[in-house]
Parts: C-alpha cells; sequence; structure tokens
C-alpha cells in the first residue's frame, strides 16, 4: 500500500536539523505515524497533527544537533592535537611562520589605523577645520599654516557659520621653565590657547571648569601626566606655577591627549597673555597663530571661504615684494596629518605613500605566510595517507574528511592568530621604540579590529587549507593500501609555490635596499652638506672671568690649539669652528645694499673658520677657489644661493665683489651652494657665513668610519686636558640632524624589518619543504649510492633542482622590481646612482641562504646508507 | 553517575517495558498511554539520542519491513549501563519515598 506523505516542506525542514545518521529513523517514524493518522482521520487532520509535531519537535532537534556538533568539535580538536603532537617539528615551523605573518599585518593594521585616524578622537571631527593660508610669492605658491593671530576672534564674531573658534600659539622658540615648589623642568609642549579650545575640541577635563579655565589672563591648564609630575597628588587647580618667571594659577587639568593628535600639548597658557604683546596685534607681523574653527552641521565650506576672504581683505597688509597675494581656506582637521605641503605644521606630517606601502608589504608578507603554510600542510599531511585509507574503508564520506581538513587548518591558524597576538602584545614596546610610534594594543580590542581579525583568520585558514584538504579527502583507499601514494602528485603546485615567495622576497630585498639607496642619497643630496660622521661638540658661552656682563666660549683664543690637538687621532680627518651648526638656527641679521636700506631683507649668520667649507663638503659656485680654504678677514662674506636671490642678482657671479650693510659693511667675496641648513622642513633661507673667531662656540670633528669609540675615547682625553672644567657634550650630527628625517628613518627601518621577516618565512617554508623532498628521493639516493655516486655528487644533484627554482624566482624578482622601482624613482627629482650590483647582491644573498638552509638536510641524505632506504622494497 | 532527567528515566523505563519492542513511535506511545505524557516524536527523539550516546541504550536493527517503507526499524535495548541507571535511580526513589503519605504533604 502507497504511504501518505506528509507535506515535504514540513520534511525538508525537519531534514535539516537532522544527523544524516539520524534522518532514516526520525524521518521514517514521522511518515508512518502521518500515514496512519491519514488513514484514521483524514488529511485535514493529520496535516494539524503534523504541523504541530513539528513545532513542538523543533528545539528539541535543534539543541541535540548543536550538542552533537560540540561533541564532533571536541573529537575533531583531539585528533588535531594528536596530530600535531607527533609532527611536533612541523606544527611549530608551520605556526610560527604563519603567527610572524599575522603579527606583521596585526602591527600594520594598527599604524595604517593610527595614522588614517589622526584628530579623529575629537567629537564632531568632521566639523572642525583649520584655517590655512595660500600665498602667491615671486617663487611660487606656498602653503602656510599659520594665520594671524586676530584671525580667529574676527571670523568668530563676524560670521554665523562659525560656532566656535580657537587659537593656539605655540611658545616661542626656548623651551619654558616651569616650576613648582622644588621641581624645575624645561618644558617644550607649552602653547598659548583661549577657552574655545574646549569647545572646538574634545578634552576631557579632569579637574576645573572648562567654561572658563583660559578666559582671564594670568591662567594655565595642564595634562594628567604634567600635574603628577609637578603638583604630585593634590588637587592643582588654584595651585601657582611659575613659568619664566611669570606667576600663573593653574584654573585645569586635562586627560592626556591620544598620540594621533597633530597638536600635541602639556601645558595651555591663556593666550590673553599674549594679546598685549605687539606681534599679536598688526597683521603682517602676526602669521604665528593656528586658528581652528568649528562650523554648524551643513555649512557650505567654498562659501564660508570666500566670507572669510572677503572679511579679511580689510585687513590685511601686504608688505615687501616677496609675497604678492594672500588666500584663505578651511582644512579640515582630519586632513592635517597627512598633509605633506604645509610650512610651519605643529609637527613634521605622516606620509600617505607610505600607508600604502606598508598596506602593500603586509599583504605580501601575509601572502607568503600563508603560502608557506599551504605548502607544510599539503606535505606533512602526506604522512596521513594511511589514516584516511582506512577511515574511508570504514565509511567516512569525502566531505566529512574535507570539513576535518580544513577544520584544522583553521584550528591552526587559530593558534597562529593567538601566538600572533601574544608575539604583538610582548614586542609593542620594542617595536614602539624601534619605529618611533605609539602604538596600542587596546586598539586592537575594537570590535571592528576583531572581526577583522577573525575574518582573516577564516579566510587564511580556508585559503591555505583547502588545496591540502580537497588533495586529502580525494586520496582512493585502494591506492592508499597500495602503498603507491606518492609524494609526486601537487609538487608542481608546491614548487609553484615556493617560487613565487622567493621571488617576493627577492624582490623585497632588492626594493628594500635601493629604497634606502635612495633617501640616503636624497638625504645627503638635499641637504648639500656632508652630514656623515660628524661629532661636535658643545662649548657655550659662560660668563667672563674679569668681566660683568660679556660672556664667552671657552674655545676663544684656543680654537687653533684644540683643533691640532684633535686632529692628531688617525680617525680625525677635519675639524672645523663655528658659531652654530647645521640643524641650529644661525643667529638672525639683516642685509641689504649700501644706501638701499628699503631693500633691507632678513639673513641668518653663520660663523666659522677657514675649514667649514671643507668639513662639511659645502660646494663654492662662485668666487675665487680657493675661498675654500682660506680664513676670512672681518668683513668679508660669502652669501648662500637664497641670500642671492633674495637680493636680486640673477647671476652669482655678478655679486662677487659688492658690498652690503649686514651689522658692519662686508663685502661678497664667495657663494656657495643653497645647503639646508634647518632640515627638509623649512624652504631654504638666505645665509651669509663670516669669520667671527670670539662667536664659535662649536668644534665639529670629521671622522672617518671605523673605530668610531676609540675616536671618541681620544677625543675626550684631549678634551679633558684641555678644559678641565667644561663637561664633555658631544653629540653626533647625522643623528640630531635625522630627528628631523625621523620620517625617511623610521621607513628605512620598516622596510628593513618585514623584509627580514620575509626572509625568514620563505627560509622557514623551504626548510619544512625541503625535507619532504629530500624523503621522497630517498630511494633514488639509495638506488644511486648503489649505482657509485659519492657524497658530493649526491648532494649537487638534489642542490641543483632547488637552485633551478631559486634562479626562476630571481629572474622574476628582476624583473619586477626593476618595473616598480624605476616608477618610484620618479618621484624624485634626484635619482640615486644605483650600480647594477645592487639588483644582483640580493639574489646571490637568497640563494646562499636557501642553500644552507636546506644544506644539512641534503648533507643528511647524501649520507645515508642504502640498505636502510631500499629495506623495504 | 551523572543524574538521570525524569523523562529520560520514563524512557529507560519504557523500553524495560516494551522488551524487544522498544523503537521511537511505541517509546512515545507507550509514555502517553501509561504515564499521560504527550510529547511530539522529536520531543522524545532527542533524549533518546542520548541516551544512546552516553551508551544507557543500545540500538538493533530490526529486519526491513513493508510497514515502514523499505526502512529497517531500530530498537532500542538497555545496556548495562542502563539498567546500572534504572537501579541506582530506584534506589533513591525508595529512600526519598518511603513512608510518604498524600495526608502528609497537605499539612
Amino acid at each position: 500500500m502507497k504511504l501518505k506523505k506528509p507535506p515535504k516542506f514540513g520534511m525538508t525542514v525537519l531534514d535539516t536539523f537532522l544527523r544524516p545518521y539520524d534522518k532514516e529513523e526520525v524521518i521514517g517514524s514521522f511518515e508512518l505515524d502521518y500515514d496512519r493518522i491519514y488513514n484514521e482521520k483524514g488529511k485535514v487532520y493529520a496535516n494539524s497533527w503534523f504541523w504541530k509535531q513539528v513545532y513542538r519537535s523543533i528545539i528539541p532537534l535543534i539543541i541535540l544537533r548543536i550538542s552533537w556538533g560540540m561533541i564532533m568539535f571536541g573529537n575533531y580538536l583531539k585528533i588535531a592535537f594528536r596530530n600535531f603532537k607527533r609532527n611536533k617539528g612541523f606544527t611549530f615551523i608551520n605556526i610560527f611562520g604563519l603567527a610572524a605573518g599575522i603579527s606583521a599585518c596585526i602591527v600594520i593594521m594598527l599604524y595604517v589605523q593610527f595614522e588614517l585616524g589622526y584628530d579623529s578622537y575629537h567629537k564632531d571631527s568632521g566639523l572642525i577645520y583649520r584655517i590655512v593660508q595660500e600665498e602667491t610669492t615671486k617663487n611660487g605658491i606656498q602653503y602656510s599654516s599659520l594665520t594671524p593671530s586676530k584671525m580667529g576672534l574676527l571670523v568668530k564674531d563676524n560670521l554665523p557659520q562659525i560656532e566656535y573658534a580657537v587659537r593656539i600659539d605655540p611658545i616661542p622658540r626656548k623651551p619654558a621653565n616651569c616650576s613648582y615648589a622644588d621641581k624645575t623642568f624645561f618644558e617644550t609642549k607649552v602653547v598659548f590657547s583661549d577657552n574655545d579650545l574646549f569647545k572646538v575640541f574634545r578634552i576631557p577635563i579632569l579637574s576645573g571648569d572648562p567654561s572658563d579655565a583660559l578666559t582671564r589672563p594670568g591662567t594655565i591648564v595642564l595634562s594628567e601626566t604634567m600635574a603628577d609630575k609637578y603638583i604630585g597628588n593634590k588637587d592643582p587647580v588654584g595651585e601657582i606655577l611659575q613659568v619664566n618667571g611669570r606667576e600663573l594659577e593653574i584654573t585645569g587639568v586635562f586627560d592626556d591627549l591620544p598620540e594621533n593628535t597633530h597638536h600635541k600639548y602639556d601645558f595651555v597658557w591663556s593666550i590673553h597673555d599674549l594679546d598685549a604683546d605687539s606681534l599679536h596685534r598688526g597683521w603682517w607681523f602676526g602669521s604665528t597663530t593656528h586658528t581652528y574653527v568649528k562650523v554648524f552641521p551643513e555649512t557650505d565650506i567654498e562659501s564660508l571661504e570666500n566670507s572669510i576672504n572677503d572679511l579679511v581683505s580689510g585687513f590685511i597688509e601686504i608688505r615687501g615684494d616677496f609675497v604678492q597675494s594672500r588666500r584663505f581656506f578651511l582644512q579640515p582637521v582630519e586632513d592635517i596629518h597627512l598633509n605633506q605641503g604645509m610650512l610651519r605644521e605643529a609637527e613634521p606630517p605622516g606620509n600617505p605613500q607610505y600607508i600604502f606601502i606598508f598596506s602593500t608589504v603586509g599583504i605580501l608578507i601575509l601572502f607568503i605566510a600563508s603560502m608557506n603554510f599551504m605548502n607544510l600542510s599539503t606535505a606533512r599531511s602526506i604522512k596521513r595517507a594511511n589514516e584516511i585509507g582506512v577511515r574511508k574503508v570504514a565509511g567516512a564520506q569525502k566531505s566529512q574528511l574535507f570539513r576535518q581538513f580544513i577544520g584544522e587548518s583553521i584550528l591552526l591558524t587559530f593558534m597562529s592568530v593567538v601566538s600572533a597576538i601574544l608575539i604583538v602584545i610582548i614586542l609593542m614596546p620594542f617595536l614602539n621604540n624601534y619605529f618611533e610610534m605609539h602604538l596600542q594594543i587596546s586598539d586592537l580590542a575594537e570590535p571592528s579590529n576583531i572581526g577583522g581579525i577573525a575574518v582573516l583568520m577564516m579566510v587564511t585558514g580556508f585559503l591555505s587549507g583547502w588545496y591540502p584538504a580537497l588533495f586529502l579527502s580525494s586520496l582512493k583507499p585502494s591506492a592508499v593500501l597500495k602503498g603507491s601514494v606518492s609524494l609526486n602528485r601537487g609538487t608542481f603546485v608546491r614548487k609553484c609555490l615556493v617560487v613565487l615567495q622567493f621571488t617576493i622576497s627577492i624582490a623585497m630585498v632588492i626594493g628594500t635596499v635601493i629604497i634606502f639607496k635612495q633617501i640616503e642619497y636624497m638625504k645627503n643630496e638635499s641637504l648639500g652638506f656632508d652630514i656623515n660622521q660628524k661629532l661636535v661638540l658643545r662649548y657655550p658661552y659662560r660668563p667672563h672671568p674679569g668681566s660683568f656682563w660679556a660672556s664667552v666660549s671657552p674655545l676663544y683664543q684656543k680654537q687653533k690649539l684644540v683643533k691640532a690637538e684633535f686632529l692628531k687621532h688617525p680617525s680625525v680627518s677635519g675639524a672645523t669652528a663655528s658659531s652654530t651648526v647645521p640643524g641650529r638656527t644661525g643667529y638672525p641679521d639683516t642685509i641689504n645694499p649700501i644706501d638701499q636700506p628699503d631693500k633691507m631683507i632678513p639673513i641668518g649668520v653663520i660663523h666659522a673658520d677657514e675649514d667649514f667649507l671643507s668639513v662639511f663638503d659645502i660646494e663654492i659656485i662662485a668666487g675665487e677657489k680657493n675661498i675654500i680654504n682660506k680664513s676670512l678677514s672681518e668683513n668679508e662674506i660669502i652669501l648662500n644661493e637664497s641670500a642671492v636671490e633674495a637680493l636680486g642678482y640673477r647671476n652669482p657671479e655678478q655679486i662677487i665683489g659688492q658690498t652690503f650693510n649686514t651689522y658692519i659693511i662686508s663685502t661678497v667675496v664667495g657663494v656657495v651652494k643653497n645647503f639646508n641648513f634647518k632640515g627638509l622642513q623649512s624652504s631654504i633661507e638666505p645665509i651669509y657665513l663670516s669669520s667671527r673667531p670670539i662667536s664659535n662656540m662649536n668644534i665639529v670633528l670629521d671622522l672617518d668610519t671605523g673605530n668610531i669609540d676609540e675616536a671618541i675615547s681620544f677625543i675626550k682625553d684631549k678634551h679633558k686636558e684641555i678644559f678641565p672644567n667644561e663637561a664633555f657634550d658631544f653629540y653626533f650630527l647625522d643623528e640630531y640632524f635625522n630627528m628631523q628625517y625621523r620620517f625617511e628613518d623610521q621607513i628605512g627601518r620598516v622596510f628593513r624589518i618585514f623584509t627580514i621577516l620575509g626572509i625568514i618565512i620563505a627560509m622557514l617554508g623551504l626548510l619544512g619543504l625541503s625535507f619532504y623532498m629530500v624523503e621522497q628521493r630517498t630511494k633514488e639516493i639509495g638506488i644511486r649510492k648503489v649505482l657509485g655516486a659519492n657524497v658530493l655528487k649526491i648532494m649537487v644533484l638534489l642542490s641543483k633542482g632547488f637552485t633551478k627554482w631559486i634562479m626562476i624566482a630571481y629572474v622574476l624578482a628582476g624583473m619586477i622590481s626593476i618595473y616598480t622601482i624605476d616608477r618610484w624613482l620618479r618621484n624624485f627629482a634626484y635619482k640615486a646612482d644605483i650600480g647594477w650590483y645592487y639588483y644582483i647582491l640580493p639574489g646571490v644573498i637568497i640563494l646562499v641562504l636557501a642553500l644552507l638552509s636546506v644544506g644539512y638536510q641534503i648533507f643528511k641524505a647524501a649520507r645515508s646508507n642504502p640498505v636502510d632506504s631500499l629495506k623495504y622494497e | 553517575m551523572k543524574q538521570l532527567t525524569t523523562i529520560e528515566e520514563y524512557i529507560l523505563l519504557s523500553v524495560h517495558h516494551l522488551h524487544n519492542n522498544a523503537y521511537l513511535i511505541s517509546i512515545r506511545d507507550y509514555l502517553n498511554e501509561k504515564a499521560g505524557i504527550d510529547l511530539a516524536i522529536g520531543s522524545v527523539f532527542a533524549p533518546l539520542n542520548r541516551l544512546h550516546r552516553n551508551g544507557l541504550l543500545t540500538t538493533v536493527s530490526g529486519d526491513p519491513s513493508p510497514k515502514v517503507g523499505g526502512r529497517a526499524i531500530k530498537f532500542y535495548r538497555l545496556t548495562d549501563s542502563g539498567k546500572e541507571a534504572l537501579r541506582e535511580r530506584q534506589e533513591v526513589m525508595d529512600t526519598m519515598w518511603l513512608g510518604f503519605r498524600i495526608n502528609d504533604a497537605k499539612g
């Protein structure tokens, strides 16, 4: 008799929640009962009965299914761990390699978030803008982030779109001397601002009243760290802090700002104290302030900009003829950090290109690591061929096995991710230090990051695992048990993967080296002087004994002696005395053609002796050639290109012999190529060099490479001889200067680290792989030995295989890197001269490393006893 | 040994009483008839399956029968563990229920 079947849809629903094993029982029972009731009570009743049954059964069945799922999961875990234990070495290499790749990714992820999220900390950061100026000058257009002081108040009072406006003035050059009770320190992060600071930016106030903390003159607020540093446990509000001799009332304490804000300050001094200062009254000299505004939502920015310009046009005077016109713009605050076009930023900006580069590098490393993972998993799992054969015979489905292997892969990935996170947590302080970053682990806990990592884990686990899983679950039991599963299947794919890994590694090494060269070149080139190995000894002014008002450097009248003594050391190849060194400002003077005071321009001064130009390798472009070592007389000066231009001369030759008013009357005897005195961030200002021995307070020594420590200790001893009472105050110019190039330095370091990482991971992969490749050929080796080949011959034979693939990788890498580097170098006006050996060397090095890492395996295999390998034939 | 839930206890007892004729449907019907417990098929299956998983019951495949449209019925039997579990439960029940009268409860 034909069975009456219950509604199909309901059966499908049930079917979904049953284990395959239980389906027959449960479905069968449903059908049986349904049929019975249908026959007894008819269709309608049967259907209503059926649906009620489904409704009441569903939840218990789901729960049952879940509990089974958990048990299966537990079993898989046990099996997986058992497998891991059996292959400890490989599991470790696998996890370590992948963990290394993932930690690199995590760090990069944090870095990118940090950079991109600059200044997003503030509430409604999308509504906060900075007013910046575009100046059209004789040299072209330049942008400055500074505005006249009164700008903020003016726009706020007159433009309804602006809700709040705040001015921030950095403290003038010297650090502020702050003291409270017995604690005195020099602080550099002091700014002036008004009360709207708290309205525009999010600055959590821990103590004090934000509505009037800075409204009165003579008040100051400080960060929590500073409050701890100076005040300690008391409530700082109401206390008096002495700053540069003035007594200021502390009216508030704010929570430390996050590191990714572009304007970092520890102290905010009420700007009303500055308003009285004449510098802030006018509009010409007054471009010293950073002005920020918060606009109302849905403000039309362009029309606001126009309004600002209209408003301000009545006040702006254009003096002198360097700047031809000004226009003001609104710059969104979040764009500030990654914008490199501004002059006079609060801190050096970040470089958006680097964000892109690092992301790419991160992905590449992860790619290498994943490929590794895939390779090793495949190779290792060959050993499990037997297990699979048996299980298939016992009834395991291909899909079941597949899922199990994917699961193992994901489990390994999970363990790698956990290890990676641990690695990142442990290494974070060192990384922050080495790369000069300020990343925080806590940022990892953001839901978006956790989600991202989880996705990364699943994707990596799946991608790395699908190939071996597929391969294994497809093995035929018959083949396995007969013993004819060979490692040859999939070898080609694996070899391709290794080639790809090495291609990437080699390309990265080449890239690193070249980038490094280019950056070094840029540093030296754009500086216009040689900054390497320059030891600077400072001899600051001391009150002159016997004179009440004069102070003088200990070097006075001793310069020649001192230089001669230092030069005695073989590593010291040059010495010069000067008033200042590159990186520190020359003191300001003015210069104008005689009888033309209206053509006066500001100019910086460096006093130096006759060796300055040669020690720093500064190029003379006009004047007598012997200027380089000539001692200038008091009224002879050497100008730089910038000065020549600013004085209106097209051709430097023409200015030779001309006289000008400086603080005395001087004649120009030479012109030097511009050297970047203050670093890449500032434009090159006019400078003149002259000789005034009494001003010299620095000795700069040119050291050869090698034995630097020894040289320093010699110099120190000499110093003690000559100046028994002076502290040995020294530093290396390039280190000091490199603070300006912090950025490029960072890049270099990052690249180095990531390249090393990439190489390590690739090596690991090769190591693991080689083990299996060699094992696979044991029989072959055994036979060859029997036939008479010696150890060396066999080693060569085995190595040839590897070498061939690495060569291919190298060629590919070479092509890729040549192409990309060429494109990258187009960014730079000045290209470093990169010899062809920089392209060859990395390949050779990597080849050697690779051979070393597989060398041991090969050696062992070559020496193996043929008897062992052929025993089982 | 882990405590049996009430329904698990009844299922084990049903299997015992049904001798060699205990399968999903018959167990459900027995529970309904003897204990007044009206459960959906799935609601019986879940604890039944768990008992099997935990080793208190074992299954025996019946002959393919035309009744079920060609499928084999799974019959359940008590295992030694199952019997042990029932014995323990009985002891506990005896101890707890000892001397209980309805009248006492009303007090």
